[in-house]
């Protein structure tokens, strides 16, 4: 896996209101790394990881994904590289409330075509994997926090994916919630070797990874792990 | 995704709004409701329409008379010269009368089977053994019609000595019922040139059901109509004739005019003989479809209006479905599916209810009002109806989830999960 960001541009609005969210951004990501990108809300964190994610298309720039240019694929290979490939875990949750934990984790294979058989088996492993297996048959709403973001994971976990996007995962948790999911995704990490690219505010999950990228004011600056 | 998913994903989030779903059901189900019984009710009368004249089926028979092309009402017509071919009615009005000669070169126009002359002869009296004499109703020679029959059979040319009874004389003239009738005698008193009575006898081959076309008539064989014509004086003049193609698959606008270019004749199919009365039915139906098309043109700004809240209460939901990889075209059919579901759902329910109400009405209707109608159902559903009328209404209620659905499908998946 390796994901290359060169020169990339990104401008939100027209004219006056025209705002440069990245300027001239470049970075390489190498397969199995932990990524952490920190900076000020509106330093341009996000869009930062949503142009990686293939969620957004810069303005200038090219972002190649295991050697493949990503401005030239056609939507539906755009979506399922989104759904084979990546994997989101987001501050919100964004779980359907009223839907079971299995039904949530499943979501992505049943986006992805695979069969209820096999995405009933694939979610249940990726429900262990998170220890969250006696949970499956509760609704999403009934869980706690902590809880709702390890189904989170288990959900970005399901489809094998080669690289985790991880938009302040620890934002809604308290300490002890934070530290649990930070353990999950370093062990994903290490043991899968799934990139990580997190975005965070959080000192202390940042202090945990590989690199460390400041965003400030769409500038990126990078700062070793002495 | 899986076409079946999408089908399946769609038919979860009609349930999760309970109430919402209902409330836009309802308004399909008035709409479809009203559609139902509206062509329920054009089929139960063109099912009517048709067993009574029963003449659809008779494709290439004509009713021929000859073409009256002086108006009797003309205001400058003096005093007419007398024509032995023009025929003075009661009412002053001259008609012009066809002659044997007429039939010959009818039975010469190419592809005739058969013409004959078509009495309506006046009888005196029918009665069946020593019984009580009935006035007789008119008596039609048989022309090909497939009548409405309550026994036995339609006459065919090679009877003689023969009629179908209507069955309004069954009990009158002494018989259990019309299968009673099938096989008996009766005899029919006319009066001859003389002013004499004459009888003759007949057997029944059949009984027709009581209809509002061919009431009062009683119909008998060429032979016998031929027969009391002559007697009568009948045969030289009358009014129409019937001829009758051999190819029944020509076009009829052809076979008419090979009749209207053999002399000054005008023909009439059978076909469109009822047509008249078809159309007004049509007119009538179609006026009442346009009061069910109101309610369900109504009904599907519901469909939209709540698809359209359903999108906006979903965003974050299909963002992040977008973002985990699902392509616009599934998010587009997951809501086209929703709506064609509320069509279908709604008009299934409909279609139920309103086979339910013709059942109670039609049990109704034959006990009051339609009492002297035998045979006339108001209300027909009829499951290719049924269908057609579900089928419609999904493709409605598809058009109007377009909106919706497109909407849906274009979110942006980053701004849609950023929306609260």
């Amino acid at each position: 896996m390796s994901l290359i960001a060169s020169s990339i541009t990104k401008v939100y609005g027209k004219k006056t209101n025209r705002f440069t969210a990245l300027k001239n951004v470049s970075l390489t990501i190498r397969d199995g790394e932990s990524i952490a990108i920190i900076g000020k809300s509106g330093s341009g964190k996000s869009t930062l990881m949503h142009v990686l994610a293939a969620l957004d298309r810069p303005e200038k720039g090219k972002i190649e994904f295991n050697g493949q240019n990503v401005e030239t694929l056609k939507a539906s290979k755009l979506d399922q590289l989104r759904n084979r490939d990546f994997g989101f875990i987001f501050q919100q949750f964004f779980l359907s409330a009223r839907e079971s934990v299995l039904d949530n984790v499943m979501l992505p294979l049943k986006i992805g075509g695979v069969p209820l058989r096999a995405r009933k088996a694939r979610a249940l492993k990726a429900l262990a994997e998170v220890d969250l297996t006696d949970k499956a048959r509760s609704k999403a709403n009934d869980l706690s926090g902590g809880q709702k973001q390890r189904v989170c994971i288990a959900r970005a976990l399901v489809g094998d994916p080669k690289v985790i996007f991880a938009d302040e995962p620890t934002g809604n948790l308290d300490s002890e919630n934070g530290q649990r999911v930070t353990d999950l995704l370093f062990r994903l990490n290490k043991q899968k070797g799934i990139t990580l690219i997190i975005v965070t505010h959080d000192e202390e999950l940042a202090a945990l990874c590989d690199r460390r990228l400041h965003m400030k004011d769409g500038i990126l600056t990078e700062e070793r792990k002495s | 995704m899986k076409m079946l998913d999408v089908l399946v994903s769609a038919n979860r989030n009609l349930s999760r709004s309970k109430l919402r779903t209902f409330l836009t059901i309802s308004a399909i189900f008035v709409g479809a409701f009203t559609l139902t019984l509206t062509t329920a009710l054009g089929a139960g009368a063109q099912d009517y329409l048709n067993r009574q004249l029963g003449n659809v089926s008779a494709p290439g028979v004509f009713y021929v008379t000859t073409k009256t092309g002086d108006s009797p009402f003309a205001s400058d017509s003096g005093p007419k010269q007398y024509d032995p071919k023009k025929q003075e009615r009661a009412s002053g009005r001259t008609v012009s009368t066809l002659s044997q000669s007429d039939v010959a070169a009818l039975k010469k126009v190419s592809g005739v089977e058969f013409a004959k002359p078509y009495y309506s002869l006046t009888g005196e009296y029918v009665v069946h053994g020593d019984g009580t004499k009935y006035q007789s109703p008119a008596l039609v020679q048989y022309g090909g019609l497939s009548l409405d029959l309550a026994a036995g059979r339609l006459l065919t040319s090679n009877d003689t000595n023969s009629l179908i009874l209507p069955e309004t004389f069954v009990s009158s003239l002494g018989f259990a019922d019309p299968q009673a009738a099938v096989g008996q005698t009766v005899q029919v008193g006319y009066k001859d040139l003389a002013q004499h009575i004459a009888v003759r006898t007949f057997t029944v081959v059949g009984v027709m059901k009581k209809t509002f076309v061919t009431n009062g008539n009683m119909y008998v064989d060429d032979e016998s109509a031929n027969a009391i014509a002559t007697a009568q004086g009948q045969d030289e003049q009358f009014f129409a004739a019937i001829v009758k193609f051999k190819d029944p698959n020509v076009d009829e606008t052809t076979l008419k005019k090979r009749i209207t270019d053999t002399g000054n004749y005008s023909a009439v199919s059978l076909k469109e003989q009822i047509g008249t009365l078809t159309s007004i039915i049509s007119a009538v139906t179609s006026g009442l479809n346009v009061v069910g098309g109101i309610a369900l043109f109504a009904a599907s700004f519901g469909i939209i209006n709540t698809l359209l809240m359903s999108v906006y209460e979903r965003t974050q939901e299909i963002g992040l479905m977008k973002a985990l990889g699902m392509h616009r075209r599934a998010v587009f059919s997951l809501f086209a599916f929703e709506a064609v579901l509320v069509g279908f759902w709604g008009s299934l329910l409909a279609s139920l209810a309103g086979w339910a109400v013709a059942q109670g009405v039609d049990r109704w209707a034959s006990t009051s009002f339609l009492k002297d109608f035998e045979g006339f159902t108001l209300l027909v559903v009829t499951p290719l109806n049924a269908v057609l009328v579900i089928a419609l209404i999904m493709v409605i209620a598809f058009l109007a989830g377009t909106l919706p659905a497109i909407k849906a499908s274009r979110l942006n998946p980053i701004e849609a999960l950023r929306s609260e």
